[in-house]
């Protein structure tokens, strides 16, 4: 049997949206940290994903909204798990431990450094885990320098980056993906501030088991291979492996 | 620092912010529209491009090329620091440059469209008078257009407190410094905080509706 021609465009067009469909990319709501260690590491896992980066509080108060996600990879604990609790997501586990750093622009990087002239950007520790590990690091050291808000890590070293302030409380990874010299930042001692463990959850929603087969692949042996070349430590190490010295 | 005290700190950088800005844009920008509205220099499409560019650029542009400029590194951050001055970007100074030019048009275009309509056979009068070219501006033009003066002073200041972008790329977000109002807003959506954030959205929509209202009302009479 043929078809009419308006009947053949229209065939035409539902095939195309059925394949669209299912090889639409899962849409991921990755923290800013992640950004670099997720563009490395998303080419290597089969399905394709498409990112979206924020900070942790702004991707979370997005999805209260209804932004619908088919994956959070957050920077902290407490959200993930929120969202768990309200019946919105499932399986959380920890996909990367981050570690923080301060970058300066002059100078030889450390506590000292950190003097009331210095204007350093930090994450707003409110909605950033970077940020609030940041801020208990400041209190642990009891110093003091005029802090510069940033909307997120990106920004923070946006800010550093430009020369505008002398330095920024950034992720390790950022630094490492930027291939910024080892003289010119500060691993932060574990015991000043809480860890950084960074959990990733499943959206409840038509595509639960492909976002999780894609999550169990994030955790394999190879991807976190690969993150934990990109500046995190993965929840396989052995903890302390960095940044204990100070 | 409760929610409250957050949003009054908020609105009194936002409203200095906005009276600082309006006050240099009423001294720069009526010998600008003027110069604009008179000249026959081939010079005057690029001065009028530069000066409507916040209107067609987004504010991160702008705001982007400022932070560099600003920097103790860039070039207005170089002449400040020559001239003994501490570095300008995340500072209440760096935001009203920012502002400065974010509103240049919002009060330049009204003024140079006003004055273009400035009768000729005047400023002859005037000039045969003896008038000095600065004398027939002060005496005559300023007080011909008056109401452009203030409809635009007001329009500049309103669209300050609307800024949003820039703030965003050059302020750094402190307290008492450079948080305005619109910067606070975002900060309690992201917080979820929706209370506080009703209450600013809510204020500075008041507040958008109240001026304009009143300056269209005022300008008919």
């Amino acid at each position: 049997m043929r078809l009419a021609p308006t009947h053949q465009v229209i065939a035409v067009v539902a095939l195309a949206c059925g394949a669209a469909s299912s090889a639409a990319p899962l849409r991921i709501a990755v923290a800013s940290n992640f950004q670099a260690a997720f563009e490395t590491v998303r080419t290597s896992l089969d399905a394709s994903a498409n990112p979206t980066y924020g900070s942790t509080g702004l991707l979370y108060a997005q999805i209260m909204q209804g932004r619908s996600f088919d994956a959070f990879l957050s920077a902290d604990r407490e959200r993930p798990l929120k969202l768990v609790a309200q019946g919105r997501a499932f399986g959380p586990q920890v996909y990367a431990r981050g570690s923080l750093v301060l970058l300066v622009n002059e100078g030889s990087p450390g506590p000292h450094w950190l003097t009331t002239d210095k204007r350093v950007a930090l994450a707003n520790p409110q909605t950033a885990p970077y940020g609030r590990a940041a801020r208990q690091a400041l209190d642990a050291l009891g110093a003091s320098p005029r802090l510069i808000n940033a909307l997120n890590v990106a920004q923070a070293f946006h800010f550093a980056a430009s020369g505008a302030a002398n330095g920024a409380f950034v992720a390790l990874a950022q630094v490492t993906a930027q291939g910024i010299a080892e003289k010119r930042y500060w691993l932060l001692p574990d015991r000043l501030h809480a860890p950084i463990e960074q959990v990733a959850v499943v959206m409840h929603g038509e595509r639960e088991a492909e976002t999780q087969a894609w999550l169990d692949r994030l955790l394999g042996r190879d991807a976190q291979s690969l993150i934990r070349s990109a500046g995190y430590r993965v929840p396989g190490d052995v903890a302390n492996a960095r940044g204990t010295q100070d | 620092m409760s929610v409250a005290e957050d949003i009054a700190l908020s609105a009194w950088v936002t409203g200095l912010l906005a009276l600082t800005t309006t006050a240099v844009l009423l001294v720069v920008s009526p010998p600008l529209a003027w110069w604009i509205a008179r000249t026959q220099s081939r010079w005057r499409p690029l001065v009028e491009a530069f000066v409507a560019l916040p209107l067609v650029l987004p504010p991160t542009v702008l705001g982007f090329y400022l932070l560099l400029a600003l920097a103790p590194g860039g070039p207005l951050g170089a002449i400040v620091h020559t001239l003994g001055g501490a570095p300008l970007a995340f500072t209440f100074a760096g935001l009203v440059i920012g502002s400065i030019i974010y509103s240049l048009p919002f009060v330049t275009g009204p003024l140079s469209a006003a004055y273009r309509t400035t009768d000729g056979q005047l400023l002859e009068a005037a000039a045969s008078l003896g008038a000095s070219p600065t004398t027939r501006f002060v005496r005559l033009v300023l007080p011909l257009h008056k109401k452009a003066l203030v409809a635009a002073g007001v329009l500049g200041f309103a669209h300050t407190v609307g800024e949003f972008g820039i703030v965003l790329m050059i302020g750094g977000n402190i307290p008492g410094e450079t948080r305005v109002l619109s910067i606070a807003l975002f900060d309690r959506v992201e917080m979820l905080d929706y209370a506080g954030a009703h209450a600013i959205a809510a204020l500075l929509l008041a507040f958008a509706v109240i001026v304009l209202t009143f300056t269209y009302r005022w300008l008919r009479t």
